[in-house]
């Protein structure tokens, strides 16, 4: 598997004395000077993407050489080696550099990186609730399946903090499998027929509910692969109505079902649509009522 | 008659919350960070009361004949890139391109950084029906009662009257989905 290459942009990363002597601030720093950092400074409230730091140093992808990190403190100095031919993956964006205020050069950069290279941004911010202002802008329109806002420290869609989720993003486009964590809880994930990541558990938890995904963690040892989220979509006895002579799928509960006279429908478990379509029809055909195949 | 008249509002009532009376969701446990706001989409919320065609849309967001039959349009079916959602609010038809950026509901909800009907109507909002609606190349408008705050619990009545509302505002070659199941 190829080496995922991971930057990390961000002007805060602590600033010692014999680094800045190095000059090692005025270049890409590399994943063990980035690691000494985590290790031995105090990160204060950016306590959160120096844990961040050392979970990816220490995890199995990084050690076997399937992901590269390297921080920048200054997204031009990135710039300046992506046009050397520096080709990131993922690059975790912070907003603010020094005291702009009128969030213009972000938002120029930000750009920049997207249009010069093919990396997913995390775009990670301590200010993100004024930053969808920016990034709905039309200029970032043709980019949005390859950037994601995320407030530092913060609690993504009840499941994953900010920073599990990058973790996880990043584990998950090095190795089929890894240690992640969900709301703090460590989690073995390995890819397999139903998710192809880890960030689609959360496709499961729109399905089954946020809640019962969690308590379901325990029942499966904390370990998901394909026979784990077989046994998950298995016990929650969801089902919808199938019409295969028409094909098309429908919720038990729906409307149409009286309306239409809708018949031959038979019964069929979540877990047969998952495995004959995929989660992502079930999703839709439970938010949208019908679906035709 | 664009703005809705006692006659609507007749078949069209009760005018509803997102989500009320649906048999499985709920405010509380369906509707997200970013999808409760509408305050920044505000100017791109074509108001329907004045002719037929969105303010967001362009000729490229046209359905083609092709397109109406890969993405099963016609069948009710969802082709994003050219979709409009559709609400009927407390006075007329309010529409707005579902692919409008929201990087906001994209952070809370995965894989879905772009507005969703409650963006139209915002959290506390309220609307007689919605759905989608699709501008084909043919002249018809396709459209549906696809969504699950606003449509999932509409009977065949409301329905039939939503789409006289939309022909008495001038929305012309009006095809209901539901008419192909």
């Amino acid at each position: 598997m190829k080496t995922k290459n991971i930057l990390l942009l961000d002007d805060e990363f602590p600033k010692i004395k014999e680094f800045i002597d190095d000059n090692i601030y005025q270049k890409a720093i590399n994943a063990k000077n980035l690691y000494h950092l985590a290790l031995n400074e105090n990160w204060k409230s950016l306590n959160h993407l120096q844990q961040l730091i050392k979970d990816i140093v220490t995890s199995d992808a990084f050690k076997v050489g399937l992901i590269s990190l390297w921080g920048y403190s200054e997204p031009e100095l990135a710039l300046q080696d992506i046009e050397l031919d520096c080709k990131p993956d993922v690059i975790i964006y912070d907003w603010q550099y020094g005291v702009e205020m009128n969030n213009t050069s972000s938002q120029k950069w930000l750009l920049e990186i997207l249009e010069k290279t093919e990396a997913f941004v995390f775009v990670y911010s301590q200010i993100e609730a004024l930053l969808p202002e920016f990034l709905n802008r039309e200029s970032f329109h043709k980019y949005s399946n390859r950037f994601q806002l995320l407030l530092k420290g913060g609690k993504n869609a009840h499941s994953f903090s900010a920073e599990e989720f990058i973790f996880q993003f990043i584990i998950s486009s090095a190795s089929k499998s890894g240690k992640i964590k969900i709301d703090g809880i460590e989690i073995e994930f390995t890819s397999n027929e139903y998710l192809s990541k880890a960030s689609d558990i959360l496709y499961l938890q729109r399905i089954l509910g946020y809640q019962y995904v969690l308590d379901q963690l325990e029942k499966i040892d904390f370990l998901i692969d394909t026979a784990s989220v077989e046994k998950v979509l298995n016990d929650s006895n969801g089902y919808l109505l199938i019409n295969k002579d028409k094909g098309y799928l429908i919720t038990p509960e729906n409307n149409l079902i009286q309306e239409k006279s809708l018949k031959p429908l038979e019964k069929i478990g979540f877990l047969d649509v998952v495995k004959q379509y995929s989660l992502i029809i079930l999703e839709s055909v439970l938010e949208r009522g019908i679906l035709y195949f | 008659m664009p703005v809705l008249q006692e006659e609507h509002i007749k078949g069209l009532s009760p005018i509803i919350f997102a989500f009320e009376g649906h048999p499985t969701k709920t405010r509380e446990t369906h509707l997200f960070e970013g999808e409760k706001h509408n305050q920044e989409f505000l100017s791109f919320i074509y108001d329907g009361k004045d002719n037929n065609l969105p303010k967001q849309f362009h000729e490229g967001l046209r359905v083609t004949a092709a397109e109406l039959a890969e993405h099963k349009i016609d069948k009710g079916n969802s082709y994003r890139q050219k979709c409009f959602l559709w609400v009927i609010d407390n006075s007329s038809i309010k529409i707005l391109w579902e692919m409008t950026s929201n990087v906001k509901r994209g952070e809370h909800v995965i894989d879905k950084p772009f507005v969703c009907h409650t963006n139209i109507t915002g959290e506390k909002g309220q609307a007689y029906i919605g759905g989608e609606m699709y501008f084909c190349s043919d002249g018809k408008i396709y459209i549906n009662f696809r969504s699950d705050r606003f449509g999932t619990v509409a009977t065949k009545e409301k329905k039939q009257m939503a789409i006289k509302y939309m022909n008495d505002c001038k929305f012309i070659n009006i095809i209901n989905t539901e008419d192909n199941l």
